[in-house]
């Protein structure tokens, strides 16, 4: 009985739907590690009619004890968002970029190519979902996928997107940064929309400001050594997901 | 015609690859109503193929494809997936698809498997495996890859910022708190997981009782690499006469691991962290009779330069070698053994001028000594422990040390020359039990029990003698000798009980300590005794100590008392029975994010010290002789110690604030009688001493320069009753302490530092007045090439010392240089330069209440020295 009153609310609402004529939603909630600093989000996608938005929450947990108390990739109420919609090939995105010291939002219609995906025979079982393998390559990452076609969803969380089905997660192949699917939700009334309260920036400025914030932070942290104390070999890894933007911009 | 056959042939051949063949059609409910933007694509074993969308007259079109089998799936959200299989040939087909709705409720949640990192509550785990990415050589390597863990240049750790006190290998202290060692020469793939034990508690069966903030890492290690032996090796030298030597072995094997280390150098540098340490030990642990040790009456320790490190004017020949093992014969029983043996010759070659003041006059004091210590020291520890049960454990560690030390001076004080020698002995033994039973989850107790006999005779012998005037002899004497020893028996247990309440932490202590001390000190001329003591006491203390770390949010208060009753026999002055209370109140207040207040108050009385408490004067060095108060005296004491810190790390900015302020109403008052051969000190008691300190830290990035500004400023004042023949006066005393400098941060290759201190000391009374001010700028550079294999630092600094007469500035220059042969650092060529501009002499001034002291040393001169440096 208690199995049947959810089954029974989806039908209900699965008809409501039709009686106003609304299109169901679907709300995939993952969480985003990014080990390098030391960061966990929740990101939550909504797809609905090859259109999805994917909204990176505040970094409110880190992944060991309390969140670090500096951070160069900015924050605020609405934090980085993906809008992505396969019907006319855009990708716009809400991230935070430098200007004049402060970490600021803006806006980017990003130009990126459709992921180009390579399929293995590999399958194993999440949860209850039978998931196959796909890889890709992205703006100086390789990644692995694992999508269920169990699950109606061509979207992943962030940039990714055109898979035959929902990913269950994906990660780089050093492990360093990976979205895991948590749950999902049916949504009745969710509005999926570009972001837009920010200012627009071009792609080729966004990624210059980008690339001098991680290198400033560096030489900053270089200097607030006291005398005689010196950072040598250290390997200054840039923990973004994207390390590479060749493919957009020319250097 | 046989070519028209062929291009006939060829062109049906390929037909399959260039002909438009593919699928298209309409998707639509079980109303016949169109469904737009729906999924719909094309696998070929299961290989995606084609993925496109319809549109929104629910159309879609997956043309072209290639000739062949295809399954064609169709997806969109609240209906069922739809399936079928397709064959294509040369022309498009056209499908009518008609979904069903689903049934299926979609709000799972999804099982996940472990992550590179998992957090058990204090404990955070890595997987070493899923960090490493193949270029780690050790493991500091390994470490700085993993989040919130900071490795420093001289191999400490910092867990978010806290120092890590101990790395443990398989749960293995191997390395106490000297872990540096490990981390720099550990290689990094034998490292399977990284534990961080956070509220680290030594004794695992305290773990989330004891109220610690200390953090410790353990290390689990691949099964298949427990067998290697490993570790590094590095020579330096400039072929002349300076050299630096060391060498680590170390051993996994089974159920024995060793690690070994040697080190030799003769340029100043102390092989084993601090030398002096393993003279006079600090204690370190939470154990009965933390404090108690005997002295050497005439110190031992080398006089040292506050500016420097002992490298620059340090003229030893130093040799080390250490061995550490652990041994587990089954797995409830480990034996942990460590034994070092450390011997140092060393030179000093020191000029002292002393300014005495006297109501009347100003008494000169030069003199130039030449001495010469050579010092060896045995240690060995042994600990045995015993997991009989789950909740219960026992530790049995016994120590052993042995300290054999003689120092030859030659000294002319004015115009007088003698010779000195000093002999002294160390032979100490500590054995200690610990048995521990963790109650439940929340309770623990543990009993400690502890034996301690420390005995360091001394034998002290002057061919002159300057106190003739003082011991008047006849005939007069041109010898004096002292003989003193100071042995020391402790015997003592304690009863901890550790509870974890909802609110904070309890530890309530009960414990007993018996201490037998005795003094025996001779002075003798050839001719006749002069003056001797012999003094015993023995104390009996009992005490009950309790603390109550309690969590308010963001506050955590800590109040603590102790209550100790003394019993305190004098062979030559009977039982003084004392009640000692002594509160102490802790204060942590996280105010934001960003700021945080600390507060230490504690209040508490000590007594007088057994040599505080001898009758006939003792010699303390050549010309200085001590006369005691001969009464117990108990001291109140009081303490603030606060802090606040500001840390917008993000803004560039930091701000540290720290006070201290100490009152002691009664403390001892020396008393110099100055001669114009020698110094008689006599301990009187006098009142109110207070002493208060101030520092401010800022450090502020500035945008246009690229550059760190740091500034710090601390400022100390105390003030307290003087004596000097027999005129009493109130005296303060009070320094600045200014830094200012620049760093660069810049991308390689070059960066730099620029800074400047400025010390100001001034001491006041109605009979000194005395001001010092000594400046320092320093310009250092740094240069990192080829990916940073290659490094080169160049330190330069100038002082000017305003104080001292003749020479007041110095200037000294140093160079280091690093080039990585191999990429991974496993051979590496160094270069190493002290002393370039060839300063012969430091001097520096020190003013006390009693007197104005300049002191010039003899530094190492110039050398450069060429190395090598590999792993293995």
């Amino acid at each position: 009985m208690k199995n049947l009153i959810p089954i029974i609310l989806i039908l209900t609402s699965v008809d409501l739907i039709y009686a106003q004529s609304k299109e169901p939603a679907l709300e995939l909630n993952y969480t985003y590690e990014n080990i390098g600093n030391a960061e966990r989000r929740k990101v939550k996608l909504i797809f609905r009619n090859q259109e999805s938005l994917t909204s990176f929450s505040a970094k409110d947990t880190a992944i060991v004890g309390e969140p670090k108390d500096f951070d160069i990739g900015g924050e605020d109420d609405k934090g980085r968002q993906v809008y992505k919609n396969s019907i006319t090939g855009q990708v716009i995105f809400r991230d935070f970029m430098p200007r004049d010291g402060e970490f600021v939002p803006c806006i980017v219609a990003d130009p990126m190519k459709p992921l180009n995906w390579s399929f293995s025979s590999k399958v194993k079982k999440i949860g209850k979902y039978r998931c196959s393998s796909a890889s890709t390559e992205f703006r100086g990452r390789k990644y692995v996928a694992w999508y269920t076609e169990d699950i109606p969803v061509t979207h992943g969380p962030w940039k990714f997107a055109g898979l035959p089905g929902a990913i269950i997660e994906v990660y780089t192949d050093d492990r360093s940064h990976l979205f895991t699917l948590i749950s999902i939700n049916s949504l009745q009334d969710a509005e999926i929309k570009p972001p837009s309260d920010a200012q627009p920036v071009a792609m080729g400025e966004y990624v210059t400001k980008k690339e001098q914030a991680v290198t400033d932070f560096i030489n900053r942290l270089a200097a607030a050594l006291p005398r005689g104390a010196e950072i040598t070999g250290v390997s200054t890894g840039d923990n973004n997901l994207e390390t590479d933007f060749s493919d957009v911009v020319k250097k | 015609m046989l070519r028209l056959l062929l291009v006939f042939l060829l062109g049906t051949a390929s037909l399959p690859g260039c002909t438009q063949s593919g699928v298209r059609g309409t998707v639509t409910d079980p109303s016949k109503k169109p469904v737009p933007f729906c999924n719909v694509f094309v696998q070929r074993d299961s290989v995606l193929v084609k993925l496109t969308a319809t549109d929104k007259l629910g159309r879609f079109d997956l043309a072209p494809l290639d000739t062949g089998n295809y399954q064609l799936s169709v997806t969109s959200i609240g209906f069922r997936k739809h399936v079928q299989y397709l064959r294509l040939d040369v022309s498009v087909i056209f499908v009518e698809i008609n979904l069903l709705p689903d049934t299926v409720l979609l709000d799972q949640v999804i099982i996940r498997g472990p992550g590179p990192v998992q957090v058990k509550g204090d404990t955070v785990v890595y997987d070493a495996t899923q960090f490493a990415l193949g270029d780690e050589v050790a493991l500091s390597d390994l470490l700085k890859k993993l989040p919130g863990i900071t490795v420093e240049d001289d191999g400490k750790v910092k867990f978010q910022g806290k120092e890590v006190k101990k790395i443990k290998v398989e749960d293995d202290d191997l390395f106490d708190e000297k872990y540096q060692i490990l981390t720099k020469n550990l290689p990094a793939d034998l490292v399977e997981q990284v534990e961080v034990l956070q509220n680290f508690s030594d004794n695992r069966l305290l773990k989330n009782i004891e109220d610690s903030e200390d953090v410790a890492i353990n290390l689990k290690l691949k099964k298949d690499r427990k067998q290697t032996l490993f570790g590094d090796a590095r020579v330096q030298s400039d072929m002349h006469e300076r050299y630096e030597a060391q060498g680590n072995v170390v051993s996994f094997s089974g159920r024995l691991r060793l690690y070994g280390i040697a080190n030799t150098n003769n340029t100043g540098e102390d092989p084993t962290g601090n030398a002096d340490q393993l003279i006079q030990e600090p204690p370190s642990q939470r154990i009965p009779g933390r404090d108690v040790s005997s002295q050497y009456l005439v110190p031992v320790e080398r006089p040292s330069i506050a500016q420097f490190k002992r490298n620059r004017y340090y003229f030893n020949d130093a040799l080390l070698g250490s061995l550490q093992g652990i041994y587990r014969p089954s797995k409830n029983v480990k034996l942990i053994f460590h034994g070092y043996s450390f011997n140092e010759g060393a030179d000093l070659v020191v000029a002292n001028r002393r300014e005495y003041f006297a109501p009347t006059d100003t008494l000169l004091f030069d003199e130039a000594a030449n001495a010469h210590s050579a010092d060896s020291h045995r240690f060995l520890r042994g600990v045995i422990e015993l997991d009989p049960a789950a909740a219960f454990n026992i530790r049995y560690s016994a120590r052993f040390q042995a300290h054999q030390g003689a120092i030859n001076q030659q000294s002319n004080l004015n115009q007088n020359g003698v010779s000195e020698i000093l002999d002294s002995r160390t032979h100490k033994t500590d054995h200690l039990l610990t048995l521990t039973h963790r109650l439940s989850e929340i309770t623990a107790l543990t009993l400690d029990l502890r034996y301690l006999f420390d005995s360091r005779p001394q034998e002290y012998f002057i061919d002159g003698n300057l106190l003739s005037d003082y011991f008047i002899t006849s005939p007069a004497s041109d010898s004096l000798t002292q003989f003193a020893d100071i042995p020391t028996r402790f015997w003592g247990g304690e009863l901890n009980l550790y509870r974890k309440a909802k609110s904070g932490k309890i530890g309530i202590r009960l414990g007993y300590e018996g201490l037998d001390q005795e003094i025996t000190s001779a002075l003798s001329s050839t001719q006749s005794a002069l003056s001797s003591n012999y003094v015993v006491s023995e104390q009996h203390k009992t005490y009950v100590e309790g603390y109550y770390a309690w969590k308010l949010g963001r506050i955590i208060l800590t109040p603590s008392a102790s209550i100790q009753l003394l019993d305190f026999t004098l062979s030559d002055r009977g039982t003084d029975p004392l009640v000692f209370f002594n509160p102490r109140l802790g204060l942590r207040w996280q105010l934001t994010e960003k700021s945080r207040l600390t507060a230490v108050y504690v209040a508490g009385r000590t007594t007088s010290t057994l040599v505080q408490l001898t009758k006939a004067p003792l010699l303390h060095d050549y010309n200085l002789l001590a006369v005691n108060d001969t009464s117990f005296r108990k001291f109140d004491t009081r303490t603030l110690l606060a802090g606040y810190e500001f840390a917008d790390w993000g803004a560039g900015f930091s701000f540290f604030v720290n006070f201290l302020h100490n009152e002691t109403p009664s403390a001892y008052l020396v008393n110099a009688d100055i001669e114009p051969n020698y110094v008689v000190n006599t301990q009187n008691q006098v009142a109110d001493r207070n002493f208060s300190s101030l520092s401010f830290t800022l450090d502020k990035f500035l945008k246009s320069l690229h550059s760190n500004l740091k500034f710090r400023w601390s400022f100390n004042y105390m003030d307290f009753l003087t004596s000097t023949e027999s005129v009493k006066a109130s005296t303060n005393a009070g320094g600045h302490y200014v830094e200012i400098s620049l760093r660069t941060g810049l991308t390689d290759p070059f960066n730099f530092h620029i800074g400047s201190v400025l010390e100001f000391a001034s001491s006041s009374s109605s009979l000194i007045e005395a001001r010092n001010l000594n400046s320092l700028v320093y310009f250092d550079v740094y240069f990192a090439a080829i990916q940073r294999r290659l490094g080169i630092t160049l330190h330069a600094e100038r002082y000017e010392l305003n104080s001292i007469d003749g020479q007041p500035k110095f200037h000294f220059l140093d160079l280091s240089a690093r080039y990585s042969v191999t990429p991974a650092n496993r051979f590496t060529l160094m270069l190493k330069g002290r002393n370039l501009l060839n300063e012969t002499t430091f001097g520096q001034r020190h003013v006390s209440y009693q007197a104005i002291t300049t002191t010039v040393n003899q530094l190492i001169p110039r050398y450069v020295m060429a190395g090598v440096e590999f792993k293995f």
